[in-house]
């Protein structure tokens, strides 16, 4: 029973763990298109900027998926 | 939780070939293939400024042969026009010169022939005079008077000059 | 349904580090992911030995593909963030971290092999090699002190001074083990999600029903799919990986500037 409830932990941590970085890749995306559509010869630049901006979101969701390892083993 | 602990053979042996890999790589492999791209880029590049010079040069020479070649149709022109002029010229001299002979001909044996006509007016005169003479006396077969004959010779005068005239 | 799970937990179990040829992981056991790992090694200074005698400044073939890899790197990477000095100089260790992990992440992709890059003893080790190699830039750039004070931003309050510090220091010892458990994550995950579609297909063919069959079929569609995705992500890691790496290098390059 106490196996259960540190899965469930876990499921539950990495889940909503990664609402906000989800939130947040969505928004990234979003906004670099719009970037690119207004000046569509800034692509490139915009494409990298928005690569490293997607990893450290990431990085957020990740925090969620080691914790989640960690509740599972408790 | 065991799944995000790092095993030491692991990191070993990531950490070995990841090593011999930046060695082998950055010594070996990336080198030339990096020279490679710079030189194709020098090259490309290189050959793009010869082209743009040839094409300035190209230009050039175009603009300088079209220039000549107004210059030269200018110039033919020019001498056309002359050649022109100058014909035209001859021309009118040639003419007036070719009238004036005309003329100065036609004035000449207008005088010849007058004169020739006063000669002839003359002569016939002379000769009618004598004739009318000789046959009035033959006709007539008589001497005529001194002051017949005179009146004779005058009327004959006034009737071959009104004659002439005529 | 208790089928199922007995197959998943088999994936799960096949997914984890195992060693080979003994019965106990010790120090220098070769596992099932470091195998691959030395495969995707000798892959790599295969292509890149093969390919590099191919070059020609007329580029076809295997050269076309080394060289379009390589100025990818250097130029659309390094000399884009780094400039042209700093990329060009840097290039070789950003080269090396992106067609390895590249090498690896595709190797894992071909059916029974396993991506070198899937467990995370590897991932976080590179990541540390990071670390590493960015902080020694900066040191030797900037000097200790000046790097060391880089942390805290110029103008900040003396009494925030402490904690800014504190926070910058753990984000620079986060960024090692974020780079590696993402590139882990993603590898595994997309591992898992392909045996969990390959666990959906041998399920439907076992106990073949008409209904059964409309589900085999629409998960051996999601497989292929997924397959597809996960030659993208591939890629995709390797780039963020690189990115990251030469994000960080900058950074360090230019501390004493904020």
């Amino acid at each position: 029973m106490e196996g259960s409830l540190s899965v469930l932990g876990a499921g539950l941590a990495f889940g909503i763990g990664a609402i906000g970085p989800a939130i947040g890749i969505g928004m990234i995306g979003a906004k670099t298109i719009e970037s690119m559509a207004r000046q569509p010869e800034m692509a490139g630049k915009l494409q990298a900027t928005m690569f490293i901006a997607l990893g450290m979101t990431e990085a957020i969701a990740l925090l969620g998926f080691v914790l989640a390892f960690v509740l599972m083993g408790a | 939780m065991e799944a995000i602990i790092p095993k030491v053979p692991e990191v070993l042996v990531a950490l070995a070939s990841f090593v011999v890999l930046f060695v082998l790589l950055s010594k070996v492999a990336f080198p030339p293939v990096t020279k490679m791209l710079d030189e194709r880029a020098d090259k490309i590049r290189d050959s793009l400024e010869k082209a743009e010079e040839t094409r300035v040069e190209a230009e050039r020479l175009l603009e300088e042969y079209r220039v000549q070649m107004a210059e030269a149709r200018t110039e033919a022109a020019k001498v056309i026009e002359q050649g022109r002029t100058v014909a035209e010229n001859m021309k009118n001299e040639i003419v007036a010169k070719a009238r004036e002979e005309a003329d100065a001909e036609k004035a000449k044996a207008i005088e010849a022939i007058q004169a020739e006509k006063a000669a002839a007016m003359s002569e016939l005169q002379a000769s009618v005079a004598d004739l009318s003479v000789a046959v009035a006396g033959k006709i007539i077969g008589q001497k005529l008077t001194a002051s017949d004959h005179a009146a004779l010779i005058e009327r004959s005068i006034a009737e071959v000059g009104s004659l002439n005239e005529k | 349904m208790e089928n199922m799970g007995h197959m998943v937990e088999e994936l799960l179990h096949e997914l984890s580090v195992l060693p080979l040829f003994s019965e106990h992981i010790g120090t220098f056991t070769l596992t099932n992911y470091t195998f691959f790992l030395l495969i995707a090694l000798a892959l790599t200074v295969t292509f890149f030995m093969v390919s590099t005698r191919r070059l020609s400044l007329v580029p076809k073939g295997i050269g076309n593909v080394v060289e379009a890899g390589v100025s990818f790197v250097r130029d659309g990477l390094c000399v884009d963030i780094l400039g042209s000095e700093n990329g060009r100089k840097y290039f070789p260790f950003i080269g090396t971290i992106f067609f390895f992990v590249l090498f690896n992440n595709l190797l894992g992709l071909i059916p029974g092999s396993l991506p070198g890059t899937g467990t995370i003893g590897v991932t976080v080790t590179w990541g540390l090699i990071v670390f590493l190699v960015y902080n020694s830039i900066g040191i030797r750039k900037n000097g200790f002190v000046t790097y060391i004070k880089s942390f805290v931003p110029s103008g900040t309050p003396l009494l925030l001074m402490p904690l800014i510090f504190l926070l910058e220091i753990v984000s620079h010892f986060l960024r090692p083990i974020t780079l590696g458990i993402r590139l882990y994550a993603n590898m595994y995950a997309g591992h898992i999600m392909l045996g969990i579609f390959t666990i959906l297909v041998t399920i439907s063919i076992e106990h073949l029903t008409p209904g059964s069959a409309v589900t085999g079929v629409l998960a051996f569609a999601m497989r292929i799919i997924m397959h597809g995705f996960e030659v993208f992500v591939a890629v995709l890691q390797a780039y963020i990986f690189s990115i990251l790496t030469t994000v960080y290098i900058n950074g360090a390059l230019h501390a004493s500037e904020h």
